[in-house]
């Protein structure tokens, strides 16, 4: 009898010490270097603007923000290192995989409103760092909502078989016969920053229309404007100077002094303002590299 | 028969207040959007002044006073019903009178950035300038449009 209570306890110990082994990094534990870097991939991403409910004064990356689509609205989740509604539980691969791949810690398949279409080509160590990063940031009890999303697009099932038609995983390889610029200004407008999100017209699946890319947008996440942004020289940046461009990316303003409004100022107020020079400048060099293509017809 | 002219006329009394309230609005609209674009070309005057490719300290000075001069007469430029619903060339959201007193805030801050940018300009320190010229365009400018205002692309 006694001996059957050892083992039981013996048993229990090294359940707590197998479960001890695979914990996820503990909030605060991150490593410091890969948190520091993570912070720039963090903006480079623009994160926080669709994981924190600024309108409703919400705590910074506890979800909750709505994001209305043509396909009902979602509402993004708490990204804090919450243990409980957060994804504080969350291990480094399990975060990896909802980059990479677009599957949560459950296994389950992501809604593409969350970019991973683009975040996929981020190298590993950005998401490393990304990960190193959001651990360190404050811990918010908040429990996730529902998507006010109808059937089948609330159907996770369904976004497998869309994963086979649209997705394409994997981290972009950087093309040798461009400059290192060019290279890391298309990582940062395809893979981190998620231009092409808004700025490419998707089709009635909700996928991005490749011929069309960055072309422009009518009424794309929640219901605004998204301006063509490939070089057509009157509907797009080609007659832009590299310098007003950047002026943009930094503080909103256009050539003519209008500043950007339409979701665009938070992306500059989160993302691209607090930048580096360089980067902007690399955003710059690739960009100038998009075929030029008509953007949307105007409305009547 | 009396009843029935008085009925075509008032009909036609309404009709014709019809029309002239749609094109009222219209006018609202083109004037708003023409004070947008001075409030544009003020911020470009200043932004030539800082970048040394044309004109001078007054006349960075003369714009900045402009830009805080119309951001007081914002809220006037903006009665209701010429919001984008009613007038298809507008770019007001219906949340700016929806949410008159946040709009009225984004105002305020412009009243007081572009005050700010005055003082900055008259102080002849281009580099004070340069700082408050940036503060006024994302926060005056680029913080009301975020939420207000559907640009036609």
């Amino acid at each position: 009898m006694r001996g059957r209570a050892a083992l039981a306890a013996l048993v229990a110990l090294s359940g707590l010490a197998a479960s001890a082994l695979v914990q996820p990094a503990l909030a605060g534990t991150a490593d410091p270097a890969r948190a520091e870097r993570g912070e720039y991939v963090f903006i480079a991403g623009g994160c926080y603007g669709c994981h924190t409910d600024e309108k409703r004064n919400g705590k910074p990356l506890a979800g909750g923000r709505p994001l209305a689509t043509p396909f009902g609205t979602y509402i993004s989740p708490n990204i804090t290192p919450d243990r409980e509604t957060g994804i504080g539980a969350w291990s480094e691969a399990q975060f990896h995989d909802a980059l990479r791949r677009g599957i949560d810690a459950h296994g389950a398949n992501l809604f593409p409103v969350f970019p991973y279409t683009s975040y996929t080509g981020m190298s590993d160590d950005d998401i490393a760092d990304l990960f190193a990063y959001l651990q360190t940031r404050e811990p918010v009890r908040q429990e996730n909502k529902p998507h006010e999303v109808s059937w089948p697009f609330n159907w996770r099932f369904t976004v497998g078989l869309w994963k086979l038609l649209f997705f394409k995983e994997g981290p972009l390889q950087p093309d040798p016969a461009k400059s290192e610029e060019w290279n890391r200004g298309r990582y940062l407008v395809d893979a981190v920053g998620h231009c092409g999100e808004c700025h490419t017209p998707r089709n009635f699946m909700g996928a991005m229309v490749k011929d069309r890319y960055l072309a422009g947008v009518r009424g794309g996440p929640d219901g605004q404007n998204a301006p063509n942004i490939t070089q057509d020289k009157e509907t797009g940046i080609g007659g832009w100077t590299d310098a007003e461009i950047v002026a943009l990316l930094k503080d909103g303003s256009t050539p003519d002094f209008d500043y950007v409004g339409s979701g665009m100022a938070e992306v500059v107020r989160n993302s691209t303002g607090r930048l580096t020079d360089d980067d902007r400048k690399a955003i710059v060099a690739y960009l100038r590299t998009v075929p030029p293509l008509p953007g949307p017809p105007k409305k009547k | 028969m009396k009843i029935g002219l008085a009925v075509a006329l008032a009909a036609g009394v309404g009709v014709a207040a019809w029309g002239a309230a749609a094109q009222d609005k219209l006018a609202v609209v083109k004037d708003r959007q023409q004070t947008m674009k001075t409030l544009g070309a003020s911020m470009k005057t200043i932004k030539e002044y800082l970048d040394g490719t044309a004109g001078d300290q007054a006349k960075a000075t003369e714009s900045a006073e402009k830009i805080h001069q119309i951001a007081q007469q914002i809220p006037t430029k903006f009665p209701q019903g010429t919001g984008m619903d009613a007038v298809p060339d507008s770019g007001a959201k219906p949340v700016v009178w929806s949410e008159w007193d946040k709009f009225l805030g984004h105002q305020k801050e412009l009243v007081a950035e572009s005050e700010k940018l005055v003082a900055a300009a008259k102080s002849g320190d281009k580099a004070k300038l340069q700082a408050q010229f940036a503060a006024t365009g994302k926060q005056g400018c680029g913080g009301c449009h975020d939420t207000f205002r559907q640009k036609k692309t």
